[in-house]
């Protein structure tokens, strides 16, 4: 099959839901790096991202990203904590056991019988090193885990990590006065991230967060953006006690664009 | 009049850099977090799960459906992304969608040996092909982009959009979702082709 005949494919490939023979077909293709099928293939694992990346769900716990921090810390050994599941049963284990069969157990089983004690008794020392490296490997792994708990213990205690440290809020255009966003800061929240639209942060060369009596509480130029088309800046919490509040985006004096929102406390 | 207070992307807390807004992250901070990985500096590691721990959490969980499964399988992707970060190109690399492939990858393989999958379904492994997780094209992983996608997979029509998803998020091969949609397979290939070509057009 030529290029453009697996086009249509390429994401499918992408996320394995692909059979044959256009599986195979575009394997190939990777595989001689063909260019036209290698680039295609890239456009649609960053469509695939694109489909994994806004998910909706809850925030992973605050444990998780303890045990990931570990991983690191501690060693690979101890993190493969990822319990598969047990495998089906093959059915060829379900069959009847054929006469033959039979018969070549019970042979083997006399064979064993007949095993000099000096092989035995090697294979019970055999068994006993090993069932002492296991105790001494389960010991470590206890003392692993008791560390572990302990570790996430300090971070549990910490009052900042109690509650959910960071909440976001996508702002919108309007006029100072305008109440066009609302935020609830609980207790324990300890910075806020406004999304803008990228496009008016690039052209901004400082961002001014005021007050409802129009004075700059904090500034910030220049503005940092990166090559991303999305633009998030992050307030300490206690800057923004209850009130109404609005983010300008400034060129020189020229103000490109206001933000308004309000905020209260809970 | 403070200049610290305000910041883009990223902020201290307790001594660790969190940024919530994972996509918004400059390339080029990226490309610094990886140079770090490869020298296993622990901190990179905790800053990379930082900025796509939750994307990871959340499909996962979509996928398996079981908080504490998809914490293991989360935990098992970093370590993964920990222990062969030393291959990733740094230069050229994005780590977004190396991590959410090395993600599903986890939950595709828990999904198989948990029954709940065939084994027609298979993974495009991670290490097997390492140009495709690099060049990706600009602004492909904006969030930008991934709204506008996710937007035009919202605009599907239903059946077209429980095939995409079935392959996606449940790991299912065509013929699987044939079989579970009741329909012929050349259908269901019609229409994620159709799906798919629709959201290639959203992405521009």
């Amino acid at each position: 099959m030529n290029c453009a005949e697996l086009r249509p494919d390429y994401m499918l490939y992408a996320i394995g839901a692909i059979e044959e023979p256009e599986r195979t077909e575009i394997r190939a293709h990777l595989d001689r790096n063909c260019e036209t099928c290698t680039s295609g293939v890239r456009e649609a694992m960053a469509l695939t991202y694109s489909m994994g990346a806004l998910v909706d769900g809850p925030e992973p716990p605050l444990e998780l990203r303890s045990r990931v921090s570990g991983i690191a810390g501690m060693g690979a050994r101890r993190a493969s904590a990822v319990r598969m599941p047990a495998p089906k049963r093959s059915l060829l284990l379900a069959r009847p056991v054929a006469a033959w069969q039979g018969l070549a157990v019970l042979a083997a089983c006399l064979a064993l019988a007949v095993v000099p004690t000096i092989l035995w008794r090697r294979a019970v020392v055999e068994i006993e090193k090993r069932q002492a490296a296991a105790a001494a490997a389960l010991a470590d792994e206890r003392q692993s885990a008791a560390q572990l708990r302990d570790e996430l213990a300090k971070l549990e205690g910490s009052s900042s990590l109690r509650a959910n440290p960071i909440i976001s809020l996508e702002l919108e255009r309007g006029a100072p006065g305008e109440a066009v966003k609302h935020i609830s800061i609980p207790n324990g929240v300890a910075a806020i991230v406004l999304a803008l639209p990228s496009d008016l942060v690039r052209q901004a060369s400082t961002a001014d967060l005021r007050d409802s009596s129009g004075q700059t509480i904090s500034s910030i130029s220049p503005i940092p953006v990166g090559d991303s088309d999305a633009a998030g800046l992050t307030i300490d919490a206690r800057l923004l006690p209850a009130g109404r509040y609005s983010l300008a985006l400034r060129a020189g004096e020229r103000v490109l664009a206001q933000f308004p929102f309000v905020v209260d406390r809970r | 009049m403070s200049s610290t207070a305000i910041m883009h992307g990223t902020l201290p807390i307790l001594g660790e850099s969190v940024s919530p807004l994972a996509m918004a992250v400059p390339a080029r901070d990226d490309h610094d977090l990886l140079l770090r990985l490869k020298r296993r500096e622990p901190d990179a590691l905790t800053e990379l799960y930082d900025r796509y721990g939750g994307m990871a959490y959340r499909l996962t969980l979509r996928m398996v459906r079981d908080e504490g499964v998809a914490q293991d399988l989360v935990q098992e992707t970093f370590l993964r992304a920990w222990n062969r970060a030393a291959g990733f190109d740094a230069e050229r690399g994005a780590p977004g969608p190396w991590l959410l492939a090395i993600a599903r990858n986890r939950a595709i393989d828990y999904l198989r040996a948990e029954g709940r999958l065939s084994k027609n379904t298979f993974e495009l492994n991670e290490t097997e092909h390492p140009a495709l997780f690099v060049e990706v094209p600009d602004g492909a992983l904006s969030l930008d982009a991934a709204r506008r996608v996710k937007r035009a997979l919202e605009r599907l029509g239903s059946q077209q959009r429980e095939a995409i998803e079935l392959a996606y998020f449940e790991g299912f091969s065509q013929s699987e979702i044939a079989h579970r949609m009741g329909q012929p397979l050349g259908t269901i290939k019609t229409w994620t082709r159709r799906a798919i070509q629709q959201m290639r057009e959203a992405l521009g």
